[in-house]
């Protein structure tokens, strides 16, 4: 049974999926939550600032990049987590 | 043709230029993350995550060993793969000696590695009471504690006016000064510099511009910033106030440029001799994705006004460098832009850079009149790749002195980063970065190469 969580979640994780496309520059249809930013979709050093800044656009939150830990961006549930607790406090790091 | 150098080749003028001698013997130290020390403790565009290099970043140590000849040492983190190195003879290469640190940890730089090892110290001390120097990628207080340990000398200057040098801030206000062209655009060393800047930036944006915020002591491909709207900007103020306020630390260490329409990026280098003299060396095309580096194309394809242009400019650089006090290899990055203007300056790298490395193989190897790209190919591999397999797998491809062509293998190496040392392998598949100089006839072949090699890649793992 789906319920309005779940239905929230796939939204929230469809909107990050979706960041990361256009951050990325590719489609990413086949991204699950379990799928790895770094290892698996080829996020870098380069293009992790400007996720960042457009999961502030996408979700209205402030994000601290220096006091991130690793494990907030390690998969796509991760920071969909993150950005739950973020959206959840008013701001982030 | 081993032996002796050929007369006037490159490594004997960075030689002559470091030491007075052109056959003086050197100690070579592939410390390819040299701008993460100036870096540290430089606020600049807010990090995320670690300060460690890769693995396969700390292998670039490697490429040292193409500079060395038979009289010279190298400091590797790991002995090389013996059949890159009978490769390597077999080009005509003769070879430095190969000093391997204790221990080799996959993310640990070169150089603390090195410092960490006694036994290496104890065989590298007869070495500097002997009058041997040390040549490093570029030098920090690191590898100046390492000349300390092993009593080798230095063969760069002190490591605070090669910090200095290295700032984008430094090419900036060297460029203007000397009357050189420069992108619009200012330096910051404070956040209130920052704001004031980002109004004028935002101002450029609103005409359509695209502008770039680069960190002054940036690691290659990290700390920058497109912004082609001002609300990034605006983050970005928000996220270096939030770091001040915090730290109490006011210092903001970015240059902010307005990005210019480019037919071609530029990477050419010069040699500052400690007598003040200048070498212009060479110009490459560099290729470059997204600011981060890939590698380079040359010949350069420039028409005889923009080359000029750039001698001229490395001639003025480098006397400027002189003049500070600054010797050693240096390159410079440039770029053509769209309308074949020259912007000659965006950046002086006071170090080896990754085209440095090509020289030797160049010298030896490369027929005139050919093209050669110089690239990379990132593979996920389940296991490690000996060098008799890649050249298996690349066969007929494989460069071949004799026919002058082919895919020539410059570093092993960063191939096997995650599988190298004592601990366990990784379970899943890791990054492994192979490089290569694809010598051709002429683009299309060179294109055509390119495309072959990706493919026999596959054999080992999936190339990104």
């Amino acid at each position: 049974m789906t319920t309005h969580v779940d239905e929230a979640r796939n939204d929230l994780q469809a909107k990050v999926i979706r960041s990361l496309e256009v951050v990325l520059r590719k489609d990413l249809a086949e991204a699950t939550a379990q799928t790895k930013l770094f290892e698996e979709l080829g996020l870098d050093s380069t293009s992790v600032l400007e996720l960042l800044m457009t999961l502030e656009d996408d979700h209205g939150i402030e994000i601290d990049p220096e006091t991130l830990e690793p494990e907030h961006l390690e998969t796509v549930g991760a920071v969909c987590a993150f950005i739950e607790v973020s959206a959840a406090s008013g701001a982030a790091g | 043709m081993t032996g002796s150098p050929p007369a006037g080749d490159f490594m004997s003028g960075v030689r002559r230029a470091c030491t007075g001698d052109p056959g003086a013997p050197l100690v070579l130290l592939g410390n390819i993350e040299v701008e993460r020390d100036w870096a540290r403790g430089e606020p600049g565009v807010p990090a995320v995550g670690d300060d460690a290099p890769s693995a396969v970043v700390a292998r670039m140590d490697e490429f040292a060993l193409l500079l060395g000849g038979a009289d010279d040492h190298v400091v590797l983190k790991s002995a090389p793969d013996p059949g890159h190195l009978d490769y390597l003879r077999g080009l005509g290469l003769d070879l430095p000696h190969v000093q391997v640190t204790d221990r080799c940890r996959p993310a640990v730089p070169v150089t603390a590695e090195a410092l960490d090892s006694p036994a290496l110290l104890a065989r590298l001390r007869p070495l500097g009471a002997a009058g041997v120097r040390l040549l490093p990628h570029g030098i920090s207080a690191a590898e100046k504690e390492l000349c300390r340990r092993s009593g080798l000398a230095a063969a760069l200057p002190p490591a605070a006016l090669a910090k200095r040098v290295n700032s984008k801030v430094y090419s900036r206000r060297v460029t203007a000064e000397l009357g050189v062209p420069l992108a619009e655009g200012w330096e910051c060393e404070s956040v209130a510099e920052f704001e004031a800047v980002v109004e004028k930036a935002a101002a450029r944006i609103a005409d359509g511009a695209v502008v770039g915020v680069k960190d002054a002591y940036g690691v290659s491909g990290k700390g920058i910033v497109v912004a082609d709207r001002a609300r990034r900007l605006e983050q970005l103020v928000r996220m270096v106030r939030r770091r001040a306020e915090r730290t109490g630390d006011d210092r903001l260490a970015v240059v902010v440029e307005v990005w210019a329409d480019k037919s071609a990026d530029l990477n050419y280098h010069l040699t500052v001799g400690r007598d003040g003299s200048v070498r212009f060396d060479f110009v490459k095309e560099a290729l470059t994705a997204g600011g981060v580096h890939k590698g380079h194309r040359f010949p350069a394809r420039l028409t005889p006004g923009q080359l000029a242009a750039v001698e001229d400019t490395a001639r003025l650089l480098g006397r400027r460098l002189a003049a500070d006090g600054y010797h050693g290899p240096v390159g410079v990055d440039a770029l053509v832009r769209a309308d074949g203007s020259l912007l000659p300056v965006l950046e002086i790298n006071a170090r080896n850079n990754m085209s440095t490395y090509q020289t030797r193989l160049q010298e030896r190897c490369v027929p005139a009149g050919a093209v050669v790209v110089a690239r990379q190919y990132d593979v996920r591999l389940p296991a490690p790749v000996p060098f008799g397999r890649l050249a298996a797998a690349l066969g007929p491809l494989l460069f071949d002195r004799a026919a002058g062509r082919g895919a020539l293998p410059d570093s092993h190496a960063t191939v096997n980063a995650a599988f190298t040392g004592p601990a366990a392998p990784p379970a899943a598949p890791a990054d492994g970065r192979f490089h290569f100089l694809l010598v051709a006839p002429g683009q299309a072949e060179a294109d055509a190469l390119d495309a072959e090699v990706a493919a026999r890649l596959t054999e080992f793992g999936d190339v990104r």
